[in-house]
């Protein structure tokens, strides 16, 4: 996993799946970095080829945490298996999704 | 068994995953691949990837201190249009709601039975004692080409066949599994010794055998293996049962036993003379198979030939171990699952009882102008058949009933029931006690007869303006009388119980009845109930401190009480053997 800042938005990448097993790896270090101006967070789900409930609670956590910040969470390029499983659990309209 | 040409196209994945997210996503990955190997398309692997994924994560979160270390059992089942999967949790378990649904949008939690629901066609969940098991199943949008056709054209070669009959089993073991939790849930016991031997008759077959003897370990009888199934018929008298510890090590199966592993015996070491076996078969090759679960003997799965040149290939152990192992496991859930069964069904019978003997009671006692009544009721650990009653009748007068039905459990309360509606059915014999008692005992013989009971009753008329009592009794506890300051008095019952002869002629007793003085009726539970070192209180104890009481009390509830605070005293923190009732009748 790899965190950059674009501005005030903290941009994470290189992540291939979101799931109960990993969530607590992937949350600590993004709290951890989410300092000074930072406020948004950019998840890049282009290489996410697997989440599940746990992972979407973890997309649910952090949009909390942006929030506390006064920002907000963005699911950058979800790959269709992410997006259908967005869409089943209605949370596709609770994030916004941007794709480039 | 059919031929492997006409093997389902059933393929099993059967894994045990350690009880952690990361074996789970592991298993996860393994299962898809078996299920893309067996012609799923990649979408549909996607879904049983999630969907195991999801219920793998909640055996894991929920496991139980103890189930932590347990593995969690997978088996996915691919058929040619359906593919199921059972996964054996050990946690307190949960109420499947018929339809999961989705948590608040900000809600970190609650989204994986949503969906598991949404990708699946059915959910179950089966809730047991030590684990559950999650049965899911997704129907296959194209059903998939049936594997045998391949198989036909390499008929030729054994080992291949003998493949092809190991899928075959592995197609049976769902159904076999399925056979034995029905006939469970039924609470058939002889269900499983039939399937045994059926699904046994069908090994002897698959693997050229001749003869198997199957033991499994008795409940309750530790170091014992009983002859659970058998290809023999006669000559099993003397082994019927296999007492490990007192066996030698002549016996091939106490050595598989000792060994925990398969021993063979053959030309080269064949049966001892003196193991049971070779009276029934004299020159035989084969193994015995011990069946062991958590490093707890099951049972013993013994199968040979009889002859002793052509021992079992490879391939067909291997059958008979999964075939052996599969037994035991299936027979120990059923023999625990029975057990399981009886103490559920003792407890609710026991629940029922309690229930029945509380409502028997009455809510609250009548009390006639001037005198006070008080009752008090304990049950005991095994419900009995104690009972009281106190009705008003003509003339301003009380009639006080208390009985003991003999036995325990639901019989006993129900006989209490019956004696009570009896009783307040015929409650114009209540002038004259004793024909009361005649008619109870006549009325409640047959049915006391033919089970057995007996039932000790006392009936104790109140008659405040002819300041009387009359008595009537049935082989019950003495009425006992006391005044304070006086000594207490017993007026006994000396009829036979009722339901020991068919016609009994009561005496009732007319004793006139002061103002002063104080009745208790009461069961043997008071008078023998038991305080440390298991010594009986006893009837002149009871009298005794009943006297005490009634020196220092002045009304029928104090009374009560104070009997109660004895009782209690006595027998100190365990809950009393028998039910202890009584009633208190007071001037006040």
């Amino acid at each position: 996993m790899k965190l950059s800042n674009q501005g005030n938005s903290l941009v994470v990448t290189g992540f291939t799946e979101l799931s109960a097993g990993n969530a607590g790896e992937i949350r600590e270090p993004i709290r951890t970095a989410l300092t000074g101006t930072l406020s948004n967070i950019d998840m890049d789900l282009s290489q996410v080829q697997f989440i599940d409930s746990g992972g979407l609670g973890l997309l649910v956590a952090l949009q909390k945490t942006a929030a506390e910040r006064q920002g907000r969470i963005r699911l950058l390029n979800p790959t269709p298996r992410v997006q259908q499983i967005l869409e089943l659990t209605r949370l596709h309209r609770v994030f916004e999704i941007v794709r480039s | 068994m059919n031929s492997p040409v006409a093997t389902p196209p059933t393929r099993c994945c059967t894994l045990a995953v350690a009880c952690d997210f990361h074996a789970i996503r592991e298993a996860a990955g393994q299962v898809r691949q078996f299920l893309t190997a067996a012609g799923l398309p990649a979408s549909e692997g996607d879904a049983w990837e999630l969907i195991l994924t999801e219920a793998g994560n909640n055996a894991v979160q929920h496991a139980t201190a103890s189930g932590r270390h347990l593995p969690i059992g997978l088996d996915v089942v691919c058929g040619s249009t359906v593919v199921e999967l059972r996964m054996t949790d050990h946690t307190a378990g949960f109420v499947l709601p018929a339809v999961a649904a989705l948590p608040a949008a900000d809600s970190e939690h609650g989204r994986g039975l949503y969906l598991i629901q949404t990708l699946a066609d059915s959910v179950d969940y089966l809730q047991g004692r030590a684990e559950n098991c999650l049965v899911v199943r997704k129907k296959i949008a194209a059903p998939l080409a049936s594997p045998t056709r391949d198989l036909a054209g390499q008929l030729a070669e054994s080992e291949q066949t003998l493949q092809a009959m190991t899928e075959e089993l592995a197609s049976c073991y769902e159904n076999l599994s399925a056979v034995f939790r029905f006939s469970a849930a039924l609470n058939q016991p002889q269900a499983a010794e039939e399937f045994a031997a059926k699904w046994l008759g069908e090994l002897l077959t698959i693997v050229e055998a001749d003869w198997y003897v199957l033991r499994v370990a008795e409940a309750g009888a530790v170091g014992e293996l009983r002859v659970f199934a058998s290809s023999f018929h006669d000559g099993l008298e003397r082994m019927t049962k296999l007492l490990l510890r007192t066996a030698g090590m002549t016996q091939v199966e106490v050595a598989a036993t000792l060994t925990k592993q398969d021993e063979w015996f053959d030309a080269q070491t064949p049966l001892e003379s003196a193991d049971l076996l070779a009276a029934l078969v004299r020159r035989s090759s084969g193994l015995a198979h011990p069946i062991f679960v958590n490093e707890t003997l099951l049972g013993m799965l013994t199968v040979g030939r009889l002859t002793d040149e052509t021992p079992f290939k490879a391939a067909q152990v291997n059958i008979i171990q999964t075939f052996a192992d599969f037994l035991g496991i299936q027979i120990a859930n059923d023999q625990f699952r029975s057990e399981y069964l009886r103490t559920q069904l003792l407890r609710r019978e026991l629940e029922i009882a309690s229930d029945l003997q509380r409502s028997l009671l009455p809510e609250t006692l009548p009390q006639l102008p001037g005198f006070g009544l008080a009752g008090q009721f304990q049950s005991a650990r095994q419900v009995g058949g104690d009972f009281y009653d106190a009705i008003p009748i003509a003339g301003g007068r009380l009639l006080l009933a208390i009985a003991d039905v003999m036995g325990k459990g639901v019989p006993a309360a129900l006989f209490a029931a019956i004696f009570r509606s009896h009783l307040r059915a015929r409650l114009y014999l209540a002038d004259r006690p004793g024909d009361f008692l005649s008619w109870l005992n006549r009325s409640l013989f047959p049915d006391l007869n033919r089970l057995s009971m007996f039932i000790t009753a006392q009936l104790v008329i109140i008659d405040p303006a002819a300041r009387q009592v009359r008595v009537a009794g049935a082989g019950h506890c003495p009425l006992l009388v006391t005044t304070p300051g006086g000594t207490p008095r017993e007026i006994p019952n000396t009829g036979l119980p009722l339901g020991i002869e068919a016609e009994v002629e009561y005496a009732a007793v007319t004793q006139p009845l002061k103002a002063t003085e104080r009745l208790l009726l009461f069961t043997d539970g008071l008078s023998d109930v038991r305080g440390a070192g298991n010594q009986i209180l006893g009837l002149d104890r009871l009298k005794q401190h009943l006297q005490r009481i009634t020196n220092q009390s002045h009304t029928a509830v104090e009374m009560a009480q104070a009997l109660t605070a004895v009782l209690k005293d006595f027998q100190g923190d365990q809950p009393p053997a028998d039910d202890q009732a009584f009633l208190v009748f007071a001037g006040e």
